[in-house]
């Protein structure tokens, strides 16, 4: 565990249950509680990422579910190396892509995220003095390619309004575990970085 | 009731789905999109919307000069626009209120409460 993160809970479900104690409630309400409209926002993602015909356009739905549905618009796709267990770079949006320390600072939860197979939630202590709405979060989800992690995507910054997950957050986070992987790193060999877009802030 | 028509202007897909799968949820609505301030200013037009929700952070014309623009136009100055953005900052819900929009609400959003706003411009 790095030095200012520690985990303070290691599934979704169990942060669920401490919202009240970690951060305020979501001034937006739960989005949840209409099952109706929840499955819209679940459909939007599922049908966004299945549509993307490349990598470059599929980099771009997880940008703007992450932004849009999400309210993260700072991230890291980091790929693991099965055989050496080692994190390298692989897309970013509004941080630095190839920021070593950044990504030797997020390795250890990272791989802890890998391991898990599931979405969790750590809280960076710096922030935690301070409290109130500004804490700051860091979500690990895992991304997938035929049930294997292949990479691990890193929301590291979310809006100063996103105080709070729901139901459909971590539905969110399945979804991108799923459908980014087997786009991105389920295709054939040598396509999948060949048309990476430019980092863009 | 008459079918109300709602003038969705997004630059993200993403947004655009969602917000059309949640609008279209309700049997009396329908929707038209846009992808930029420039289309909406256009669609707007010929399109008569009861109501536009548009994005502010969009390429070629961003939310607050299309707010300004369809104020400044006979056809389009009486319509209710509603900005829907990720900018809660201070200075962003300011400038929104001075192009001239009615509500501004910021994403993530909540579906039941983005209905009820819809609802109380467009009616149920």
């Amino acid at each position: 565990m790095t030095k200012h993160t520690r985990i303070i809970e290691t599934e979704f479900k169990r942060f669920l249950g401490e919202t009240k104690e970690t951060l305020r409630a979501n001034p937006n309400g739960d989005r949840s509680r209409a099952p109706h409209l929840a499955e819209a926002v679940i459909e939007a993602a599922t049908r966004r990422l299945r549509e993307s015909m490349d990598t470059a356009e599929t980099l771009e739905a997880i940008r703007e579910i992450a932004s849009n549905l999400l309210g993260c618009e700072t991230m890291h796709l980091i790929r693991l190396d099965r055989e050496t267990g080692v994190f390298q770079p692989f897309w970013s949006f509004g941080v630095e892509p190839a920021n070593r320390c950044l990504i030797n600072a997020l390795e250890e939860s990272a791989s802890y995220c890998a391991a898990l197979g599931s979405a969790y939630i750590a809280r960076d202590l710096q922030d935690q003095s301070a409290g109130g709405p500004h804490t700051k979060v860091t979500v690990f989800v895992p991304v997938r390619c035929q049930s294997e992690v292949t990479a691990v995507l890193v929301l590291l910054q979310f809006l100063p309004q996103k105080l709070g997950f729901d139901k459909i957050d971590n539905e969110i986070f399945r979804i991108l575990s799923e459908e980014a992987g087997s786009k991105l790193f389920c295709r054939e060999a040598g396509s999948v970085s060949s048309n990476i877009p430019e980092q863009k802030s | 009731m008459a079918t109300r028509k709602i003038l969705l202007v997004d630059d993200s897909k993403t947004a655009l789905l969602m917000e059309r799968s949640m609008v279209e949820r309700h049997s009396s609505y329908q929707c038209v999109t846009a992808s930029n301030g420039l289309e909406a200013i256009e669609k707007a037009q010929s399109e008569s919307p009861d109501l536009v929700v548009m994005d502010v952070v969009m390429p070629h014309m961003n939310g607050f000069e299309a707010c300004k623009k369809m104020r400044e136009q006979e056809k389009t100055k009486g319509i209710p626009i509603i900005l829907v953005t990720t900018r809660g900052e201070e200075a962003y819900i300011e400038a929104g209120f001075q192009s001239g929009c009615n509500d501004y609400i910021t994403k993530p959003i909540n579906g039941q409460e983005f209905l009820k706003l819809l609802q109380s411009y467009l009616g149920e």
